[in-house]
């Protein structure tokens, strides 16, 4: 009789445990990627490289994993943290392998799907051709691609997930990129207050950020065009001029000298500091710059020439508004932890 | 029974269908192809290029050795007397030749419909389209995993055509340490959204005498010199000392103007 019980119990567990294993089955709840219906159509083309569990998963790994470095000490994650949403936490310019520095302020990762260009001065124009540039860059992670794809091909964890993902029998660079691209498509950021609020909560927003989001949709919506707050295209916003020719880097044209990627707004006030240099350090900087400190240059904005006057409670106003783009579900969602 | 004759009749009808929709057997018999081989011998003026140990000098008299010397040769089409001509199918028609790896510079074109041919043409770099294609488009020579790592832009996303990197000569007892190298890295395909630089360029070879490719010949071969000379000389003459560096800059033009000249036929083989 007592056996018996216990056979019972067995049975009661097994079943009970399994019923569980069911429950949080992460291959059923992995939702893939989505886009919210207010945002526009995305550039990404998914059709070529659809995210699915064992690709994100894959993505995710090699993102915080410093392999992706000559000597194992830096990964994608150093230089672009959650918390920042994936820009590079207090840091001015990123600051890579042998504590060598670059000469950008690392932006942040979200709704990349949506991006037509990459990097500040739109050098890259596809996600998955991003990754070979900070992985071979000298001052970043400083490895070669072959190295890199041997190092991989080593390594029996990672063999088992690239068949997995892409039922490839060795680690090829298609695939290495097609799974960050994977995980950072899935960075999706559009669950802040002002979410809320177009979605109809009028009172997400109080009146203090309604008058402030008022102001933007005057003075600044036309670079920083919302849902994304970019308008994916190139300005010089009269920053003072470096050695750091912008655009015309990669275009080779005078009419694109010290032209920087509109970058989006979204969590601003925790990507700090601010620009292509990282020489803003808050916001109050970069609002005081667009009221009056434009500097004037052949290829300035006119949008921006002679400041757009705004008034010191006006900058306030819109700062208050842009802290309504804090997604706090984004910046804390476990999924894209390391 | 009656049943069964009418399910045979159906069955036959099927047969004479499906029989009927079998593609034709060519009445034609399938031209015959074969292979032809491209050589590629690398110089500097008239002599053969040795890396890293000779030294060369150019038109103004600046002494330097060569390191590397890499370019991309796409797109290959071969012309025939008659006027028609052979493109190479886009499945096998990059390659990257590199003076350092002689197994490169030995290209063979397979399939080539037989006949006689007078011409070939090629395209040095990268074409735009391609340039563009998702990475698992861009194998074999293009694989920036692989045999194309340094051959790759990854800050301007795009192909480098062609490298040429040399060393200036330091005199005996000279500071070899503040030796600056010559490094000549030339790409751009035009720009996918915005036009851009576009260094493509393409060459057209007459063979002079013609290449009569029959069926049964092991030996069809078609010799071409590249002069990694003419990288610095030609329509512009390139000063090693006022531009030690050129990559994506307007004076990158210059130099694919004159590479674009560099390469002749030296040979002919049928
Ligand atoms: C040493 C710091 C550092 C590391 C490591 C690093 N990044 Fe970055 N990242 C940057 C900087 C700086 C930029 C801006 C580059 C520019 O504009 O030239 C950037 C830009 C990007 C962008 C373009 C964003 C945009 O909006 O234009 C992507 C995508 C990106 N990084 C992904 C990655 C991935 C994937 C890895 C790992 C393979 C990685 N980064 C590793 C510093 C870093
Ligand atoms: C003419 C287009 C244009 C207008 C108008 C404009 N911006 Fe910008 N903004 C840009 C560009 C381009 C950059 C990047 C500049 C750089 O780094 O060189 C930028 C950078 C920023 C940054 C730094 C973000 C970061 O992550 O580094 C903030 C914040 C910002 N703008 C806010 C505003 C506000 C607020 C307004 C309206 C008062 C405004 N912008 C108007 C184009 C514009």
């Amino acid at each position: 009789m007592r056996a018996f019980k216990i056979f019972l119990a067995c049975l009661f567990f097994i079943v009970l445990s399994q019923a569980c294993t069911k429950e949080i089955n992460p291959e059923a709840s992995f939702k893939g990627f989505e886009a919210p219906i207010n945002f526009p159509l995305v550039r990404y083309n998914f059709s070529a490289n659809p995210v699915n569990k064992a690709g994100f998963d894959l993505g995710k790994k090699l993102f915080y994993d410093g392999i992706l470095s000559r000597d194992g000490s830096i990964s994608c994650g150093s230089c672009h943290q959650q918390a920042a949403a994936f820009a590079h936490l207090d840091h001015t310019i990123s600051h890579g392998i042998d504590d060598k520095l670059g000469n950008r302020n690392a932006p942040v990762l979200q709704n990349t799907a949506w991006q037509k260009y990459f990097a500040w001065d739109g050098g890259i124009f596809h996600l998955d051709e991003f990754p070979i540039n900070p992985i071979t860059n000298p001052v970043e992670m400083d490895e070669k691609m072959p190295e890199l794809l041997s190092k991989l091909n080593a390594n029996s964890t990672y063999r088992a997930m690239f068949k997995k993902a892409f039922n490839k029998d060795s680690v090829d660079y298609a695939s290495l990129t097609m799974a960050l691209s994977q995980f950072m498509n899935m960075l999706l950021s559009n669950q802040s207050r002002y979410d809320e609020y177009l979605r109809g909560n009028t009172s997400a927003l109080s009146e203090n950020e309604k008058v402030g989001l008022n102001l933007f949709m005057n003075k600044c919506n036309s670079c920083h065009t919302a849902p994304l707050f970019t308008d994916n295209k190139f300005h010089n916003t009269g920053l003072i001029t470096s050695s750091d020719l912008g655009r015309a880097t990669v275009t080779v044209q005078d009419s694109d000298l010290y032209k920087f990627k509109t970058p989006s707004l979204r969590n601003v006030e925790k990507s700090y500091p601010y620009n292509h240099n990282g020489r803003a350090a808050t916001l109050e900087a970069v609002l005081k710059h667009y009221a009056s400190e434009i500097k004037p240059g052949t290829t300035v904005d006119s949008r921006l020439i002679g400041g757009l006057g705004l008034t010191a409670l006006e900058q306030q106003q819109i700062i208050a508004f842009l802290k309504t783009l804090t997604d706090t579900h984004f910046l804390t969602d476990s999924r894209f932890s390391e | 029974m009656k049943a069964l004759k009418s399910k045979l009749f159906v069955l036959l009808i099927t047969v004479v269908f499906f029989a009927q929709c079998k593609p034709e057997s060519p009445a034609v018999p399938a031209t015959q192809t074969n292979t032809i081989a491209i050589k590629f011998n690398h110089y500097i003026a008239d002599s053969l290029l040795v890396l890293n140990t000779v030294n060369y000098s150019n038109s103004i008299e600046q002494n330097f050795t060569v390191d590397k010397f890499n370019y991309f040769i796409s797109n290959i089409i071969l012309e025939k007397t008659d006027g028609t001509s052979y493109i190479v199918p886009q499945d096998s028609c990059y390659f990257l030749i590199k003076s350092s790896n002689k197994a490169s510079q030995n290209i063979n074109i397979k399939n080539i419909p037989v006949g006689n041919y007078c011409k070939i043409s090629f395209m040095i770099g990268v074409d735009s389209a391609r340039s563009c294609m998702p990475a698992s488009a861009r194998t074999g020579a293009l694989n920036v995993g692989a045999a194309a790592a340094d051959m790759y832009w990854t800050w301007n996303t795009g192909y480098i055509f062609l490298k040429l990197q040399c060393m200036p000569i330091i005199p005996k007892g000279g500071d070899s340490s503040a030796a600056i190298p010559y490094v000549y890295h030339i790409g751009g395909y035009g720009g996918l959204n915005n036009p851009t630089l576009n260094n493509i360029r393409l060459v057209h070879l007459n063979f002079g005498e013609n290449l009569n490719l029959i069926a049964n010949s092991t030996t069809a071969q078609i010799t071409i010199k590249a002069d990694a000379l003419k990288v610095l000389e030609g329509s512009t003459q390139v000063d090693l000392n006022n531009t030690p560096t050129v990559m994506l800059t307007p004076y990158s033009a210059n130099i694919a103007n004159n590479y674009q000249n560099m390469f002749s036929i030296t040979h002919i083989t049928n």
